[in-house]
């Protein structure tokens, strides 16, 4: 089967992608996409704890799919392994909350341990990192040129009814419609619902919460036709910013404090000219 | 939208006359979006230029020319691999639809015929006959 990684070698969108674009910063979508020239500074802990946290859980998932038992004293093992791997591959990772990097491999062994312990026993893993990609319309029914692509971390049965389980690692509890709110669910489930149309899956958000007591949590949502024609929409939208680079800065966005082009965007409006490449 | 002109010219002997040589060029001009990365348009100039390169070894081999499916291909996005191209995806997919096939259809057919799981799959070639083949279907 086809990954993620070939899927992204064409020009495309991915739910991740257009929120960046559209709802975090898209002067920050701009540095990343290196429209604008800028070093990554540093990369979060977060994104690097969150990228270990899903393959822990891919490995325990795929474990499951073929029916390996699972003890929980090889949770720490395993955490432990693939943390220190995130570590050595991760571009100068800034840590944050006075936690050492011992103590975040630590936490995510509790967080997987959590998360396994709250499994449903009668969910079946139909499968794990399904990758996909699929043409987007806007809401004429007219195709754009740019897929959307995306992986879903699982997919799972119980009797009749499969749903699309993503897995989160969050420093809080959610608050009240986040789900609701999330372009990663309408993309993913637009996604099933134009690969498979004739099912009618489900969408869940599988949470674990960093409390000192860990919390699990779960969040269902689900989406109607007009929610996909409002993402083809927004994507229409997001090629015409593209298209005429109308990237600034989101003065008030809750993601600068963690951003890796602090200084890039600091000099933003004296400095921002287009990284053109010349060459052949 | 950026311009991009590549160009490649050949100059080859003559068989059989001295002092003489045949001077093959071909030039290019495409239209690339604007904000791609730097590695894509790199990639984009790149593939360009070795496509005008390939064009003129293939005249000067007097190989047949591509068909005119695949030329639109070329001139399409490159860099992903041979895989067939954005713009001819869309081509096939309108078509598809004309036909009341839905992708999850058209992923059908292509699993059956080119043994391929799904349309974005398709090698830039095989997306050719693929386009044929509806085409005649219409």
């Amino acid at each position: 089967m086809t990954g993620l990684k070939e899927y992204r070698q064409r020009p495309h969108w991915s739910a991740s992608s257009l929120n960046e674009l559209l709802n975090v910063c898209s002067l920050k979508w701009a540095y990343s996409h290196g429209v604008y020239d800028a070093e990554q500074e540093f990369t979060p802990v977060a994104l690097a704890f969150g990228s270990c946290f899903h393959q822990v859980l891919e490995y325990f998932h795929n474990l499951k799919q073929r029916g390996v038992r699972i003890e929980s004293v090889e949770i720490p093992d395993i955490c432990q392994v693939v943390w220190g791997e995130t570590l050595e591959r991760g571009k100068e990772i800034r840590f944050e909350d006075d936690m050492s990097a011992d103590d975040y491999g630590n936490q995510m062994a509790g967080l997987v341990k959590t998360f396994l312990e709250h499994a449903d026993p009668e969910e079946e893993v139909v499968s794990v990192s399904e990758p996909f990609i699929v043409p987007l319309m806007d809401s004429e029914g007219q195709m754009l040129d740019k897929p959307l692509i995306g992986e879903m971390d699982c997919i799972v049965r119980k009797g009749d009814q499969t749903t699309i389980v993503d897995w989160k690692s969050a420093a809080r509890r959610w608050p009240k419609g986040q789900a609701d709110k999330s372009m990663q669910a309408t993309a993913y489930l637009y996604a099933h619902s134009v690969l498979q149309p004739e099912m009618n899956p489900e969408f869940r958000f599988d949470v674990a919460v960093k409390n000192k007591t860990l919390v699990f949590e779960q969040h269902c949502t689900a989406r109607t036709q007009e929610d996909f024609a409002r993402l083809g929409q927004l994507a229409v939208r997001a090629d015409n910013i593209v298209e005429h680079e109308l990237f600034f800065p989101n003065e008030q966005s809750f993601a600068c404090s963690g951003c890796q082009f602090q200084s890039a965007c600091k000099n933003w409006h004296r400095e921002h000219s287009r990284v053109i490449s010349l060459a052949a | 939208m950026l311009k991009l002109n590549s160009s490649f010219s050949k100059k080859v002997p003559v068989q059989g006359q001295d002092f003489s040589s045949q001077s093959f060029h071909c030039s290019v001009e495409v239209e690339i979006p604007d904000g791609l990365p730097p590695e894509a348009l790199q990639r984009r100039i790149h593939e360009t230029f070795e496509l005008v390169k390939s064009s003129v070894e293939t005249e000067l081999n007097g190989k047949a020319p591509l068909a005119e499916s695949e030329k639109v291909q070329q001139s399409d996005v490159p860099g992903n691999n041979g895989r067939a191209t954005n713009r001819q995806i869309k081509f096939i997919l309108d078509l598809a639809r004309g036909q009341r096939l839905a992708l999850s259809d058209v992923n059908r057919i292509i699993q059956a015929d080119f043994g391929r799981e799904s349309v974005y799959e398709l090698d830039k070639k095989s997306a050719s006959q693929f386009l044929d083949q509806l085409k005649k279907a219409a």
